[in-house]
């Protein structure tokens, strides 16, 4: 039950996660940020089995922080996704990693950009995604609202409006973590849904 | 110049395959059965109609643990069930892992006394090679990091690591499936739920130790009362800045007596 929600907005991207961590009917943890900021340019969401997300996204981000170490520059927006693509995709038929991410960042060259990725392997690039029973009520409202010369604080209303709609509509409400990568790097927005 | 042959050094020799010994014998490790897929296997074969009965663990368990402004309180009850049987009334909840950490025990017994000696005896290389004591957050991964590897193979263990270190009062939480997380009040086993409707509403920040040790024990009484399969002793440890300290171990029939005042039963009356 768990819900992640990104979108690109003008100059940047915003990405939202729930904060809850639930083990059968017990609520663990309400303040878990599960939005890792990579090489300060980068946001990776993550959801899924519990382990395999703080095991992958630090896997992964180590790994992006050695490329720029070797190399003096660091992977791009596109290149961590498909790099990331290919480590789900290799683990899949052995040891998979059954979590479903989404990739935001901003590049200097190309502006924002918004990857969609799920356990299996796929890979979407798009201007908004979300996973889980969320996105059977937020697909629909973003499709309706959302545009990608939206400015920044129209695109944090919206985040309110698909947060009110969970809060009315989804069976689980809680509490949610909001962040804004551009120009200017990564930055928490205080949130309240 | 004399040229000397080292070429026979390099041949695979003896010592390779010692040394490759060696290497395993670094960190313990558990050579896996024969099978593929060693989980899938043992699930296959407790299927059969003619299997043994399946392993059952200590199940039944009430612990918890929490942060407040006078360091950290660490309550568990003490009963050990496998299955129907009540296997003791007496165990140690609380495992000692080293003079400033302590873990605590639910699920199965064996997995986490187990895996928190191994914990200690990593604990105490860290403080012996890096001349500081580790840090909870580090001991705790790993912890967390052991158990992920083991992950889908069968371990059964809820556990809360806790400690003083140089950030202060350190309190997280490790489960089998590799959780691993940081917090204020955590209670594990199949009497958390009722302990959590005790911890969560009598907590507060500022409360003197006595307080303190009362909450722990009062949540974990209560869910022993609920939770058939807790019971026997509540043990209540304190942590503090220099390391913890058992406080106190009450028999849980004893503790029902006290908050209700009952009049012994088992008392001739004449």
């Amino acid at each position: 039950m768990e819900t992640l929600l990104s979108f690109v907005v003008q100059g940047g991207v915003l990405s939202l996660a729930d904060s809850a961590i639930n083990h059968s009917i017990v609520k663990m943890k309400d303040d878990e940020d599960k939005i890792m900021e990579i090489d300060g340019n980068k946001l990776l969401s993550a959801a899924g089995e519990a382990g395999d997300r703080v095991q992958f996204t630090e896997y992964i981000s180590k790994n992006i922080k050695l490329y720029s170490l070797r190399n003096g520059y660091s992977l791009s927006t596109p290149a961590s996704a498909n790099f990331i693509r290919n480590e789900l995709a290799t683990s899949i038929r052995s040891h998979p990693y059954q979590i479903n991410l989404i990739l935001a960042g901003y590049d200097k060259e190309t502006g924002p950009s918004l990857y969609y990725m799920d356990y299996l392997g796929s890979l979407q690039k798009l201007t908004f995604a979300c996973h889980g029973y969320s996105s059977y009520f937020l697909l629909g409202l973003l499709d309706r609202h959302h545009n990608v010369n939206l400015t920044l604080d129209e695109g944090i209303a919206l985040m309110k409006l698909c947060t009110k709609e969970l809060n009315t509509r989804f069976l689980v409400s809680g509490k949610y973590i909001l962040k804004f990568v551009s120009a200017d790097g990564i930055k928490v927005i205080p949130y309240e849904a | 110049m004399i040229n000397i042959d080292f070429d026979s050094l390099e041949q695979p020799t003896l010592f390779d395959s010692l040394a490759s010994d060696v290497k395993y014998l670094d960190k313990p490790h558990f050579d896996l059965p024969p099978n593929s897929n060693p989980g899938d296997f043992l699930r296959e074969t407790f299927a059969h109609p003619n299997a043994p009965k399946p392993l059952e663990f200590a199940h039944g368990t009430t612990t918890l643990a929490f942060v407040y402004s006078g360091g950290i309180v660490v309550a568990v009850d003490s009963k050990s069930t496998q299955g129907p049987y009540v296997a003791s009334r007496s165990v140690k909840k609380v495992i000692e892992i080293t003079p400033t950490l302590l873990g605590t025990m639910a699920g199965g017994a064996a997995d986490c006394s187990f895996w928190e000696r191994e914990l200690g005896r990593r604990c105490r290389l860290y403080e012996l090679r890096n001349k500081e004591l580790i840090s909870v957050a580090a001991a705790s991964k790993i912890l967390a990091n052991i158990v992920y590897s083991y992950k889908g193979y069968g371990l059964s263990m809820g556990t809360m690591i806790t400690g003083w270190d140089k950030t202060g009062p350190q309190l997280y939480y490790v489960d089998n499936d590799g959780t691993r997380l940081h917090g204020q009040r955590f209670s594990c086993g199949s009497g958390s739920t009722y302990a959590y409707g005790v911890l969560d509403s009598g907590f507060k920040w500022e409360m003197n130790d006595e307080e303190a040790y009362e909450l722990g024990r009062r949540a974990v009484y209560h869910a022993t009362h609920r939770d058939s399969y807790s019971g026997g002793a509540i043990n209540v440890y304190h942590v503090q800045r220099n390391g913890w300290k058992k406080i106190s171990s009450d028999d849980c029939f004893e503790l029902y007596k006290k908050y209700y005042n009952i009049a012994p039963i088992n008392k001739p009356t004449n």
